[in-house]
């Protein structure tokens, strides 16, 4: 293990401030479930954090904890609990809640408003994926993971990555682009 | 071959499929996808569109994500194990003081309640005693003015204790007093009960 990641892994109030936006970003669009979200993202750190002596660096930090994350959320999708609950409510994430805080220096009122509709738009597109095509493109053009980085979190080959990659482009491609 | 084919009829005249519009967004487009993209302006114009719709997409999650953490800040506590309060010292320090307590009470209470016990028992045992002499005494008396009454007293129970005898012996059934034999010798051969006094 790495000596800058092992001092990261031992202050988990840094790693909470370093990783816990873009976990809960990555669990919130993969699963459209904001509560289950906040749930994963925290055990996911104490997970982490408590198992941090079996991290041995062979991947960065963030694919560990993403690795990590989306365990949770199989588990907790497998609890007969959490299938009952999501059919009653599920609290997907709203960007409209971003409208007051978009950030306004670098463009205009109109190309702020043109961005959120592009935003909601591919947000649109990722709602008709299967879960692991939605969590493959936001860990992919949400997240930079590179496709190897990808595969070690997922636990998936290559090609199997590439597919669902695809498919989820071709989503997107359909709803922005207006052809595919 | 038909790979390469397809690429070279796209970069042609059709525009591009879906497989290269994949792979110009993840930064591998082969050469004749950029050269497709040169030619065509609408390929150029949606991946243009749609690269800039994934980065607003991505943009604005995380400004969302960002928030919401700040909205929401978690303490952070330590999972902690089943027997983990076994490490704090003030747990030990806690029990001993309830076991030395406990034990001092205890010995305590046995000293103070062991010798009044046997004594409360003895005086109980006295009394029980004394209350049952009480009681059998006027009883007893009874009994004895009764055993000093007169021979007339006595003849006359000795007449009705012969009487039951008799009465009870006509009762019992024999083989024969069933088919009404020998009913006269079993009557006549009762006794007379005899009590003497003290």
């Amino acid at each position: 293990m790495g000596e800058s990641a092992l001092t990261e892994l031992d202050d988990i109030e840094a790693m909470d401030r370093a990783y816990r936006a873009r976990l809960l970003r990555y669990v919130a669009y993969s699963t459209g479930d904001m509560d289950l979200a906040e749930t994963v993202v925290q055990d996911c750190l104490l997970k982490a954090y408590n198992g941090r002596e079996t991290f041995r660096g062979e991947c960065s930090v963030y694919t560990w904890l993403a690795h990590i994350a989306g365990n949770l959320v199989r588990d907790h999708q497998r609890t007969r609990k959490f299938q009952f609950w999501r059919k009653v409510q599920k609290t997907g994430p709203d960007l409209s809640e971003l409208s007051g805080i978009l950030p306004s220096g670098e463009s205009s009122p109109e190309t702020q408003i043109l961005a959120r509709e592009r935003a909601q738009q591919v947000s649109g597109a990722l709602e008709g994926l299967s879960e692991n095509q939605r969590s493959i493109f936001v860990m992919r053009f949400v997240d930079e993971m590179e496709l190897q980085e990808i595969c070690q979190a997922t636990g998936m080959r290559m090609s199997t990555v590439k597919t669902h990659l695809h498919r989820a482009v071709k989503a997107v491609r359909l709803k922005v682009g207006g052809r595919a | 071959m038909e790979s390469q084919r397809e690429r070279t009829e796209s970069s042609r005249g059709r525009h591009l499929t879906d497989e290269q519009f994949t792979e110009l967004l993840l930064g591998a487009g082969p050469a004749p996808v950029q050269a497709h993209l040169v030619e065509c302006a609408a390929c150029r114009e949606e991946a243009e569109r749609v690269s800039g719709a994934i980065g607003d997409f991505a943009q604005q999650t995380l400004l969302w994500a960002e928030r919401r953490v700040e909205a929401r800040p978690v303490r952070v506590v330590e999972r902690q194990t089943a027997f983990a309060w076994l490490l704090h010292p003030q747990i030990w320090v806690a029990g001993a003081l309830a076991t030395a307590l406990a034990v001092g009470i205890g010995m305590t209470m046995r000293r103070d309640h062991t010798q009044p016990v046997h004594q409360t028992m003895v005086t109980a045992q006295a009394d029980a005693v004394k209350t049952q002499t009480a009681k059998v005494q006027p009883v007893v008396a009874k009994a004895q003015a009764e055993a000093k009454t007169g021979p007339a007293t006595l003849k006359a129970d000795n007449a009705l204790l012969t009487a039951i005898d008799g009465e009870l012996r006509a009762d019992e059934s024999t083989p024969a007093s069933l088919y009404g034999l020998e009913a006269t010798s079993y009557r006549t051969n009762t006794k007379t009960v005899k009590r003497t006094t003290n």
